[in-house]
C-alpha cells in the first residue's frame, strides 16, 4: 500500500450491540389489497415475484414480498409533472411523517431528516439554457434501529410532495426484527487499521485517502433480500485522490462483529405457512 | 429477441481506486433480464473504444458499432465523473469521454451508466445531450457519487422483466440500493411521433420510435 490514509478522531463505540433478526413477513393477497385500499387504490393484487402489486387508473401500491416495505406511486405522476411545487420545508415533514404513522410506528431519526427537490430540466435546442422545474419535494426519513443509526438501502422512508401538498410517491423501506442475543463490538481501532489493506486502495502507486466520517449501525440489505440478521457494521466515507484521476467520495462497510452468514439467495416462490 | 451487453471494472491497475461489486452488478443485469446477451466484458476485456464512435474526438479510435450501439440496452459499472467513465487498461486512453460518442445510430435504445456523477446536473445537456443521442432514447445514471453495490442491475433489470417503463424501472432500483443522499437521474429525448417517456422493455409493453434527430431533451433527478 503506498498511499496516505487519515483518519478523523475516532468515535466512541459501544462494547456490545444487539443482534437484529428479520421476522419474516406474513403478506397475503387480502393484507395487500387492504392496504391498498387504505391508499384509495381499488385493483387486483398480483403476485409480481419480488413483489405483490396493485396497480389502479390512478396509483400503483408495490408491497416487497421478502421486507416489511412497500412503495406508493401515482401512475406516470413522477419526475416529469410539469406543474411546479411549492411547498414549505416544514410543512412537508409534517405531512411525511403523518403518512408514516398512518402505517404503524416507524424509528425516525428527526434529526437526520432532508427536505430536497425533485426537479425536470427541459432543453429544445444546444447551448441554450434549460426550463428548470422542481416536480416534487421530497422528504428523506432516516431510521435508526435499537438506538443506532440504520446503514444501507433497506431502512428508511421517503415522500414526495406535489402541488398542492399532494403525495405523489412514498416508499416505507423495513424490516420488523427481533432480538436475537448481543455480539461484542470489534474494536474499532483495529477495524480502522484493517481498512487501510481494503480493496480500493491495493494497487494505487500514489495518492491519499481521507476518512471524513465512521459511524457504528446495523445495516440493511435492499428490500427485495431475505436477510437473516441485520449486520452490525462500520461506514466509512471519505475521498479518494489518485494523481490523474478524479476525486472519488467513498462509502465503505466493514463489520463490526461477526453474525452467522446468510443463506444463499434464492428466488422467493412459495409462501411459509401460517 | 433484443439484446443486451454489459461492461465493467473491478481491477484499475492502479489507474484507480478498484471495485469490488461491479461485476455483480453488470452480470447480475445481463443474467436477468429477459434478452440476447451479447457481451458480458469485465476488467482489461472492457475498453473504452466500445463505447466511442470512430472518428470523433481525440483520440478518435471508436468502435462502437461493433459493442455498445449493436444491442438494445447496454449496462456499465464502474468510476465515473461529469464528463466521462473510466476503464483499467489503457487500449485507447482508458476514458470514455462524452466528446467521443454517439449513440443510437445503429441499434442501442437505452445505457444504464452506473457511475459516479456522469449526469451530474450542470451543463448535463452540452455533455450527455445534445451530442450523444442520435437515435438513442435513454441514459440512465447519477447525479451524485454511487455507492459500489451488487444488486442494482439485477434489480433494475427485475423491475424491467415486470414491465415498468424504463425510467420507473431505474428509478425504484435505485431508490432500493442507494441512501438517500444519492440522487438518481436520467436524460432522455424527444422528437416529433416519439414517445421515450413511456418506453418499456422489448415484449413489456411500448417501445417508441428512435428520435433519429431529437427535437428535445429532458433531464430528471431525485433522491434514492
Amino acid at each position: 500500500m503506498s498511499i496516505e490514509i487519515s483518519f478523523p478522531d475516532l468515535p466512541t463505540v459501544p462494547d456490545v450491540v444487539t443482534l437484529q433478526a428479520p421476522v419474516f413477513p406474513e403478506w397475503e393477497v387480502d393484507i395487500v389489497a387492504e392496504l391498498a385500499r387504505a391508499h384509495e387504490i381499488d385493483a387486483e393484487v398480483v403476485d409480481a415475484g419480488p413483489w405483490f402489486v396493485a396497480r389502479g387508473e390512478r396509483a400503483a401500491l408495490e408491497v416487497y414480498q421478502a421486507t416489511h416495505s412497500f412503495r406508493f406511486g401515482l401512475v406516470g405522476g413522477d419526475s416529469e409533472s410539469i406543474e411546479p411545487v411549492d411547498v414549505d420545508d416544514g410543512t412537508a415533514v409534517e405531512v411525511a411523517l403523518d403518512w408514516v404513522r398512518r402505517f404503524g410506528d416507524l424509528p425516525v431519526r428527526r434529526e437526520g431528516i432532508t427536505v430536497t427537490s425533485e426537479e425536470l430540466l427541459i432543453s429544445e435546442a444546444p447551448d441554450t439554457e434549460p426550463v428548470a422545474i422542481v416536480t416534487g419535494r421530497q422528504v428523506n426519513l432516516p431510521l435508526e434501529i435499537d438506538g443506532l443509526p440504520a446503514l444501507g438501502p433497506g431502512a428508511k422512508a421517503q415522500v414526495t410532495l406535489g402541488a398542492g401538498l399532494a403525495i405523489t410517491s412514498a416508499y416505507r423501506f423495513w424490516r420488523e426484527t427481533k432480538t436475537a442475543g448481543e455480539r461484542r463490538i470489534e474494536p474499532l481501532e483495529a477495524v480502522a487499521e484493517r481498512f487501510r489493506e481494503a480493496r480500493l486502495f491495493e494497487g494505487l502507486r500514489s495518492g491519499s485517502a481521507e476518512v471524513t466520517g465512521i459511524r457504528l449501525g446495523h445495516y440493511s440489505d435492499p428490500p427485495t433480500e431475505v436477510q437473516r440478521h441485520l449486520r452490525p457494521a462500520y461506514e466509512f466515507t471519505g475521498v479518494l485522490r489518485v494523481e490523474g484521476a478524479e476525486p472519488y467520495e467513498f462509502i465503505q462497510y466493514a463489520p463490526a462483529a461477526a453474525v452467522p452468514a446468510d443463506k444463499p439467495r434464492r428466488r422467493l416462490l412459495l409462501r411459509p405457512n401460517g | 429477441m433484443a439484446s443486451v451487453g454489459v461492461e465493467w471494472v473491478e481491477d484499475y491497475n492502479g489507474l484507480r481506486g478498484n471495485l469490488s461489486n461491479t461485476n455483480a452488478q453488470a452480470s447480475g443485469f445481463s443474467n436477468t433480464l429477459i434478452a440476447t446477451r451479447a457481451f458480458n466484458w469485465g476488467d482489461d476485456l472492457a475498453w473504452d473504444q466500445d463505447f466511442e464512435q470512430a472518428g470523433k474526438g481525440s483520440p478518435s479510435s471508436g468502435t462502437d458499432t461493433t459493442w455498445i450501439d449493436s444491442v438494445e440496452i447496454a449496462f456499465y459499472s464502474g468510476h465515473g465523473s461529469p464528463g466521462r467513465f473510466t476503464f483499467g487498461v489503457k487500449i485507447d486512453d482508458a476514458l470514455a469521454k462524452h466528446a467521443e460518442i454517439s449513440w443510437g445510430e445503429k441499434r442501442l435504445n437505452w445505457i444504464a451508466l452506473d457511475a459516479c456523477d456522469v449526469l451530474a446536473r450542470d451543463g448535463v445537456f452540452d455533455r450527455w445531450g445534445w451530442p450523444v443521442f442520435h437515435g438513442l432514447h435513454m441514459i440512465c445514471g447519477f447525479d451524485t457519487t454511487t455507492s459500489d453495490e451488487a444488486h442494482r442491475g439485477r434489480i433494475f433489470a427485475t423491475y424491467l422483466n415486470a414491465g415498468w417503463t424504463v425510467r420507473e424501472a431505474w428509478i425504484r432500483a435505485c431508490q432500493d440500493t442507494e441512501g438517500s443522499d444519492t440522487r438518481w437521474a436520467y436524460l432522455r429525448s424527444g422528437a416529433a411521433d416519439t414517445d421515450t417517456f413511456n418506453d418499456h422493455w422489448f415484449g413489456r409493453g411500448r417501445v417508441s420510435p428512435d428520435p433519429t434527430s431529437p427535437t428535445i431533451l429532458f433531464y430528471a433527478r431525485g433522491n434514492c
